[in-house]
């Protein structure tokens, strides 16, 4: 038996046991054991005999002051407890609604300002009578038409149904038909944000490096009536003319389109109807270069279809007579001929 | 008289919000049990300081308290911190001084004549468990006294300390066994 490992030689085995936490078969097993192991027995009555000893170990009770003298000591270390959440005598959490108060006043004003800079009518800068008469005829309209060279297009983060219904409500002049055509041509919003205008054409990597940081000038546009018509829309009636009307969009991320200052005759660019261009301006407003470009949406409509096949053989120089209000950098533009 | 119908947990709360009264009352209705710790722990010599040290720490500490385990549970954590430093430091300070690096302090004399004779069956041979107890080591201290003088479950203990069951078991049976060896001397004199 000697050979045998003494279970009561592990002090986690005669703590088990003194807690009463073996198995059945293990309190049988060593109960077997202990009969004929003297050692497992006295470990045992020795580990049970100080436990005894440790739980009668004198507890006098504390001195009836001892309470006082603690809560002395407290308030000579801690003079004044503040309530939780002040610091520095300062009431954090008050701190804290005050800190986001001030933080909101702050900053919404510039939020503010940022969503209602895209809702002011993107007029041309230049007064009416700065402009050719016929600039200041749109196409079809009648009583709207007076003061509309340019209409605004809806902001490119909130483009839902009722900021566009705001947006032209601010834009009283926006021509209904070309407010239909823009609309038309108008990519979806998650194409819009990513700059993407042109998103099917060639310049769409370009526009889309750029587009960010001035999405809603981008989307603004600036129409204007071709030659033939009359100022304040009084239009004879008997003159059959044709009536050509641009649309002109920034494509370079660099805000809104400059303002149409000159543009050709309108004969020579009744040949281009129904075309897109894209245009390189310089920073005096003269039009560099010329490039046709490939809109699904606009060259696909039908009654467009068949000028552009016989107008392939243009390249739109006609456009290189416009002539735009000068800017601090060369841009590009998006002209819609309709 | 509203101490007994309000919990040491109100009382806690109450103090946090800055009720220097409700801090009061619990310091009252809990300064026997914690000095009966300290004495099981530090020794009845040390038991006022430490208690007092507990108490202190807690009212610094009272943005701690979570409201999710019992306020005893939380002082009793709060006991088992400053036993564990206290040894700390003596043990730094002996090592620096005396040049010892021993885990246990030594065992304090009862008395200037004190024998195991003349401490045998009397009220001496009690205070010399109190003092052999400081020779337990700190961190079995507030555990053993939790779990044989206070008699809180393993679970309880596991709670208030922030330890695994198994760490409290192992630690309690290392606790008793120090208990033993220490007492193993005079153990038949004892009881």
């Amino acid at each position: 038996m000697s050979e045998t490992p003494h279970p009561a030689a592990s002090v986690e085995f005669l703590s088990r046991l003194h807690d009463h936490e073996l198995s059945t078969a293990e309190a049988r097993e060593f109960d077997a054991h202990r009969s004929s192991c003297v050692s497992c027995r006295d470990a045992v009555e020795e580990f049970e005999r100080s436990l005894r000893a440790f739980r009668a170990s004198p507890t006098a009770a504390p001195a009836s002051d001892l309470s006082a003298r603690i809560l002395k000591k407290i308030r000579e270390q801690s003079p004044s407890r503040r309530p939780f959440g002040v610091t520095f005598g300062i009431d954090v959490r008050w701190a804290g609604v005050l800190a986001a108060a001030l933080l909101v006043v702050l900053i919404a004003p510039a939020l503010f300002h940022r969503r209602e800079q895209p809702l002011v009518p993107a007029r041309s800068p230049a007064s009416p009578e700065a402009l050719p008469a016929y600039l200041l005829e749109e196409k079809t309209t009648t009583s709207k038409d007076s003061g509309a060279k340019v209409a605004p297009a809806p902001p490119a983060s909130a483009p839902s149904n009722e900021t566009r219904a705001k947006d032209k409500e601010n834009a009283k002049p926006l021509d209904a038909e070309v407010e239909r055509d823009f609309a038309a041509t108008q990519p979806q919003p998650e194409a819009r944000r990513e700059g993407g205008y042109l998103s099917d054409g060639i310049n769409a990597p370009a526009t889309a490096a750029r587009a960010a940081p001035a999405a809603p000038q981008k989307l603004r546009r600036q129409t204007a009536a071709a030659p033939g018509g009359e100022a304040g829309g009084a239009t004879p009636p008997d003159e059959q003319r044709v009536s050509v009307h641009l649309v002109v969009n920034a494509i370079d991320g660099y805000g809104e389109a400059p303002e149409v200052r000159e543009t050709p005759t309108d004969d020579s660019l009744a040949g281009l109807v129904g075309r897109e261009f894209i245009l390189l301006v310089e920073t005096g407003g003269r039009v560099r270069d010329v490039s046709p470009s490939v809109s699904a949406n606009f060259s696909l409509r039908k009654e467009a279809a068949a000028e552009e096949r016989s107008a392939s053989k243009k390249d739109g120089g006609e456009l290189l007579g416009l002539r735009f209000a000068p800017s601090d950098r060369p841009r590009r533009l998006l002209v819609k001929v309709e | 008289m509203t101490e007994p119908e309000t919990t040491d947990e109100q009382l806690l709360a109450s103090a946090r919000g800055g009720d220097e009264d409700a801090f009061g009352a619990f310091v009252r209705r809990l300064t026997p049990s914690v000095h009966r710790w300290m004495v099981r722990a530090v020794g009845e010599s040390d038991a006022d300081d430490m208690t007092q040290d507990v108490f202190l720490k807690a009212y610094r500490g009272l943005e701690r308290f979570r409201g999710d385990a019992p306020a005893r549970a939380w002082l009793a954590a709060i006991a088992d911190n400053a036993v564990k430093n206290r040894y700390r430091s003596r043990s730094r300070f002996r090592r620096i001084f005396a040049g010892s690096s021993d885990a246990l302090p030594d065992l304090d004399p009862v008395s200037p004549a004190a024998g195991p004779e003349e401490n045998a069956g009397s009220g001496e041979s009690l205070r010399f468990v109190a003092e052999a107890l400081k020779r337990l080591a700190p961190e079995f201290r507030m555990p053993v006294v939790l779990r044989d003088i206070e008699e809180w479950s393993y679970e309880e203990i596991a709670v208030s300390l922030e330890l695994p069951v198994g760490t409290v078991k192992s630690r309690i049976a290392r606790g008793r066994g120090q208990l033993r060896e220490i007492l193993r001397p005079r153990i038949g004199k004892l009881l």
